[in-house]
């Protein structure tokens, strides 16, 4: 039997937090990639947003999210930036940690990059936590070859925040 | 790692004719698929069904077009809409993962669930049910709606997860 779903690599935060997560010289020999965080930060409320670039790049990113905040749906678009996956933030429940799955297939095509993101926030708390589904693309035709995780609101990825990035082999 | 997550079949679309992909034959002897989908359309829809079924479908669908979210409700349907939003799409430009939970009993009714993504479209959620006890053995995409094709680039993968 084949070993198709292979772990790549794992970053576990250690104490003092970090501010960005790095994936490098990721192999170019899966067919897709799946990338599972558990995460927190230090932003001052219940939650953060998890944001994913690739190469380094900057641009040619856009979004669709469809989300709940446990009393309604509602749908937004980002035009510019992967801002789209789920975090706790400092305020939420003590350990407590949002969790983000994003699903890379093709991830060394040489044509624009397709993700899909399915992420919850997790709280006790009555006041607002999301639950996310995502659509992203990057509209860049080079092979994905880092990763780079950071947030919008805070500065670090508090202590035991995880990012486990594995390989999927679709070759019999 | 487990070895539970195994590919059965993998078809790439290499040409710019391609309208329907089939998996054949699925072996029974996994405990739930998992079709993973990376796919453009130069038009239409791509529409699944299983065992060549053309009746019997039916799915409820949460989605958001990044300014609404809604849900609709599909019953006494052909086959189920992968992605459903009937534009033309420039590339490989969609992700579907489509779960077949315990699709070898004889014995249930069979669940389907599945997220899609067109991008620069909508994010989708759906569950649906196929109305027969009869075993998974193949499952069938084509477009429909209009005529269109297949993208060179996309690509179609079949895993078979064992629970044992």
């Amino acid at each position: 039997m084949a070993y198709t779903y292979s772990k790549i690599a794992t970053y576990t935060v250690g104490s003092g937090g970090v501010g960005t997560i790095n994936f490098i010289n990721i192999p170019q020999t899966y067919t897709d990639l799946k990338l599972v965080v558990s995460g927190r930060t230090n932003n001052a409320a219940n939650y953060d947003y998890l944001t994913i670039k690739f190469n380094a790049s900057t641009s040619g990113y856009s979004s669709k999210l469809l989300y709940g905040t446990g009393a309604g749906a509602s749908s937004t678009a980002a035009a510019s930036d992967i801002t789209f996956g789920a975090l706790n933030g400092d305020n939420a429940t003590a350990n407590t940690f949002a969790n983000a799955e994003y699903y890379i297939p093709n991830y060394t095509r040489n044509s624009y990059k397709a993700i899909n993101q399915d992420g919850v926030e997790e709280s006790s708390a009555t006041s607002t936590v999301f639950a996310f589904l995502t659509s992203g693309l990057w509209a860049n035709t080079d092979p994905i070859n880092s990763i780079t995780l950071s947030m919008a609101f805070g500065t670090l990825f508090k202590q035991y925040t995880t990012a486990h990035l594995y390989g999927i082999k679709a070759e019999i | 790692m487990p070895k539970t997550y195994t590919p059965i079949s993998t078809v790439k679309i290499d040409n710019s004719s391609t309208t329907t992909l089939d998996f054949t034959s699925i072996p029974q002897t996994y405990t739930d698929l998992v079709l993973v989908c990376s796919y453009g359309l130069t038009a239409g829809d791509l529409y699944l069904r299983i065992n060549n079924d053309t009746a019997n479908y039916s799915d409820t669908e949460l989605y958001g077009n990044g300014t609404a979210a809604n849900s609709t409700r599909l019953s006494n349907r052909s086959g189920y809409y992968l992605s459903d939003q009937g534009i033309t799409k420039p590339g490989p430009a969609t992700v579907s993962t489509v779960h077949f939970n315990n699709y070898s009993n004889t014995t249930t009714y069979k669940n389907v669930l599945w997220r899609s993504d067109d991008v620069g479209v909508s994010t989708e959620a759906h569950i649906g049910l196929w109305r027969s006890t009869a075993a998974i053995t193949s499952i069938n995409c084509i477009i429909i709606n209009v005529s269109g094709v297949i993208t060179p680039g996309s690509q179609f993968t079949l895993y078979g997860i064992k629970a044992a």
